[in-house]
């Protein structure tokens, strides 16, 4: 039982040195400041509003890539009137290819009486 | 409580200048808590912060304003305990920072029942946290709030929601612990 209160004591007078030895703790100034600044930094809210702010550039970007990708699909199809570019389809193409010569004048031959 | 719950109730609402009002009304307390709790004076306003910014994305939950206090204590023990479970440095390398002269100053200035002078308190504080790293960050937080930020049972009731019977217990075992590591220590001639 002493051998408890001494313990006891032991660590009372542990703990009354450490409140002593600690003191007290001075916030610097800029504490304020960067826990906005961690706030700013982990708050979704300011994550939609930088999506906001960009989002005149984000459209019309888009606007001139869509344009862009219409005028590219657009072009060749254009210029296409008249030329054998587009003429033979997928599958044309690759019959032709793998035939040989003599298989490949027959059916240019049937192809042309069409 | 230190601010007026029309205070929390606007900074519940979206009011940033209230939840300013709301820092820096409970900052010198919480950030000294921190300081008792984590023992080192490096990574005490990180973990303020931390707490607040907790504050600020919970504060809506808040149902009761009565509890505020307890519950932004809560909010401090919890991101102490985060910190300590991410840093617990290993005690070997704790021992390493006090040299063999302060630890027998500890050791001689807790024999005696003389006031302590000041560099035999600085020991005794070294010592201590020595003891507090060897126990579980739960043990040291509970005994820091209880002996060194002297929160009555009443008020350590309502941070940790439990009856005052079952932490009168909790004290007695996490003293316990502490005085079982300082007298492995001195069995193993580390005192």
């Amino acid at each position: 039982m002493d051998e408890t209160r001494a313990g006891g004591e032991l660590l009372d007078r542990m703990f009354a040195a450490y409140r002593d030895a600690l003191g007290e703790f001075r916030p610097s100034p800029q504490f304020l400041p960067l826990l906005w600044a961690k706030i700013e930094s982990r708050n979704p809210v300011s994550w939609i509003t930088h999506l906001a702010a960009w989002s005149p550039r984000l459209a019309l970007t888009a606007l001139v890539f869509a344009a862009l990708l219409i005028a590219s699909l657009a072009l060749p199809y254009g210029q296409s009137n008249g030329s054998a570019v587009l003429e033979a389809s997928y599958v044309d193409v690759l019959t032709l290819e793998s035939m040989d010569e003599y298989d490949r004048a027959l059916w240019q031959l049937a192809e042309n009486k069409r | 409580m230190l601010v007026e719950p029309e205070t929390i109730e606007r900074a519940q609402s979206g009011d940033d200048a209230a939840f300013n009002a709301i820092v820096t009304a409970y900052r010198k307390r919480i950030l000294g808590t921190v300081y008792r709790m984590i023992g080192r004076g490096d990574d005490v306003e990180d973990v303020g912060q931390e707490v607040f910014v907790r504050l600020y994305f919970s504060l809506k939950q808040l149902r009761t304003l009565q509890v505020f206090e307890p519950w932004l204590y809560r909010l401090t023990i919890n991101a102490c305990y985060d910190y300590l479970r991410k840093k617990r440095r290993a005690v070997d390398v704790r021992m390493a920072d006090l040299s063999e002269e302060q630890v027998a100053a500890a050791d001689m200035a807790l024999s005696g029942k003389r006031a302590l002078a000041e560099k035999e308190k600085a020991s005794v504080k070294e010592l201590l946290d020595i003891l507090l790293d060897r126990v579980s960050a739960e043990d040291r937080m509970l005994l820091t709030l209880k002996e060194v930020q002297g929160l009555s049972l009443k008020e350590l009731s309502a941070i940790y929601e439990v009856n005052t019977n079952a932490l009168k217990v909790r004290l007695f075992r996490a003293r316990k612990r502490v005085l079982e590591a300082y007298n492995e220590m001195a069995q193993n001639n580390e005192l």
